[in-house]
């Protein structure tokens, strides 16, 4: 899907609570293999494994629908994680798949971790022109955003180059981000690690959500993100579900 | 509490493993063990004559402690062990081979025989052997050893008490006798002499007061000589030490399920320290945040979703996704 098929903004509406049954998982599901060459690619290639892939994929967008909920269902949101690694693009594109799928919003996933960006190769979507096009100037910003969805558009990064940081100084300095509240229903940024510049981008946006990988994240990071971002709500990634039901309920786990 | 089982299920393998190998190693080992025969023997401890049996004094001393004290020591002495190794079916062995090799027997022979107290008079003997024969030619031997040993110590201690207070007692008479014949002289030289007679004379009481205090230790050195006397007749009579239970065998070979129960639990009781140690080590070096808890509790955070580890089997591996 190209920018000119970019469907006609909606009005925002109130926030759908996104508690989720299994048939409403099923169709989600249904409908991340329907006809969709990216998310196709998001699947995986193996035909066996797609069926599986997409019930994850529903699952985790079921996850992050429930969150942006808790949150309060913010039409912009920043996901950042403490270190590399943590499962912050993963996130980001179920949270793009939930504001798209789940609120029916027109969303679009800014791929701002410039550089180590891998939302564009995730998604089999065009690595650019994107975001440090955009920020240089040698491109529009309608002509970058990909629609890969009915209602979701990717902005690579883009051809980044060398210099990742100035370009990222020059987007906190500039005005981008508005354009991009403007041309969107909902936005979701994936920012660099926090641990990075990650800092200043996050300030950009209105609400951030840290993402946290169970058993991987020192806990000390985390109380640094803390105090930076003013207690940002937390992601739980990848927490372990070793531990028996059973046991869990005894050790009184808040879950 | 949570952090541990947390812990434990993150690594549920690594926790296990060491339980599950030290109760093979240990269920292995004692099936590989050959079979094996106890004898037992007892025997009858009191406090050594003239001191007060201990059985009807209330005293809180436990002989049969001090004896096995004593005879877990001498099982450390090659001077014992020979003894032990003269009467028994190894003694030809000893013989042959008085080097190394006899020592190394001799010690094996010494963690054969366990020393235990099962009452304040009793002190009980096993030993083990590689068939009831031996086992009870061991048992056997031990006693007979230890009771000599001790019995033969007493009495030399005995001997050697009498000849003392024998000795103190022939001076003490001496000493006596000398006082006494200078009190007699000196009182029929000066029989009359003087307005109060002898009785009032310096001399004569001071002569008088020599004899008494010889008269006291004499007294004294031939009530310890009897007491020593007494000892000595005692450990020649009935010893210190007498076998109650002679060496006795069942003639069965000690329980292979017993064996492997014991096997089992002592394998289980060190896996699981180790394992102890291990989920201590993990819990203390753990610095990574797990669940909630350490967000909302130690960090004051909000907690908005828990994405679990999803698990797909591809084929023959797992991936997380």
């Amino acid at each position: 899907m190209s920018a000119e098929m970019k469907p006609p903004r909606r009005p925002r509406g109130p926030v759908p609570f996104s508690v989720v049954d299994n048939a409403s998982r099923q169709a989600l599901a249904a409908e991340l293999g329907d006809g969709e060459a990216t998310f196709a690619h998001l699947l995986g290639p193996h035909a066996g494994l797609q069926a599986k892939q997409r019930e994850l994929w529903a699952k985790l967008t079921e996850e992050c629908s429930s969150a942006l909920a808790l949150m309060g269902g913010p039409a912009s949101v920043g996901v950042t994680s403490c270190l590399r690694g943590e499962g912050r693009s993963t996130i980001g594109i179920a949270m793009g798949l939930a504001q798209s799928f789940r609120y029916g919003r027109t969303t679009v996933l800014v791929e701002a971790d410039l550089e180590k960006p891998s939302l564009a190769k995730t998604l089999g979507a065009k690595a650019g022109p994107g975001l440090a096009d955009v920020l240089r100037g040698h491109a529009e910003l309608d002509s970058c955003i990909q629609w890969i969805g009915k209602k979701l558009g990717l902005l690579p990064a883009g051809n980044v180059g060398a210099d990742a940081t100035r370009l990222l100084a020059r987007l906190t300095a500039g005005e981008l981000m508005s354009e991009l509240v403007e041309r969107s229903d909902a936005l979701v940024v994936d920012l660099p690690p926090f641990s990075g510049p990650g800092v200043g981008v996050a300030r950009l946006c209105p609400r951030i959500v840290l993402v946290v990988r169970a058993d991987s994240t020192p806990v000390e990071a985390a109380r640094r993100a803390a105090g930076e971002l003013e207690r940002p709500p937390v992601i739980i990634n990848r927490a372990s579900a070793d531990v028996p039901r059973w046991m869990r309920s005894m050790l009184r786990e808040r879950r | 509490m949570r952090r541990y089982v947390q812990a434990f299920f993150r690594h549920p393998f690594l926790l296990t493993m060491p339980i599950v190998i030290a109760v093979v190693i240990s269920l292995g080992y004692q099936v590989r063990q050959p079979r094996s025969f106890v004898a037992n023997a007892s025997m009858w401890c009191d406090v050594p004559v003239p001191n007060q049996s201990s059985i009807f004094s209330g005293t809180s001393e436990l002989p049969s402690a001090s004896q096995s004290v004593v005879l877990t020591e001498l099982l450390q002495t090659r001077e014992f062990l020979s003894k032990v190794g003269k009467s028994g079916p190894w003694a030809g062995y000893l013989a042959a081979h008085p080097g190394p090799d006899g020592d190394r027997l001799l010690f094996q022979l010494a963690g054969n025989v366990s020393v235990s107290t099962p009452g304040p008079h009793v002190l009980a003997i096993a030993t083990k052997g590689a068939s009831s024969e031996d086992a009870l030619a061991l048992a056997k031997s031990v006693a007979d050893a230890y009771v000599a040993e001790v019995n033969d110590t007493q009495r030399a201690r005995a001997q050697s008490s009498v000849g003392f207070y024998k000795l103190q007692v022939d001076q003490a008479r001496t000493a006596l006798t000398a006082a006494q014949d200078k009190l007699t002289k000196y009182l029929a030289a000066n029989q009359g002499s003087g307005p109060l007679g002898a009785l009032a004379d310096a001399t004569v009481t001071q002569l008088t007061q020599a004899a008494s205090v010889a008269q006291s230790n004499y007294d004294q050195a031939a009530s310890h000589l009897t007491d020593a006397g007494v000892g000595l007749s005692s450990v020649a009579d009935s010893g210190v030490l007498r076998v109650f239970d002679s060496p006795r065998t069942t003639g069965l070979p000690v329980s292979r399920k017993k064996k492997l129960i014991f096997g089992g639990v002592a394998g289980l009781f060190a896996g699981a320290m180790v394992s102890l140690f291990i989920l201590l080590f993990l819990v203390v070096g753990d610095r990574a945040v797990h669940g909630t808890g350490d967000l909302e509790d130690l960090l004051g955070m909000q907690v908005v979703g828990t994405i679990d580890q999803f698990k797909t089997k591809i084929r023959s591996g797992k991936s997380g996704s």
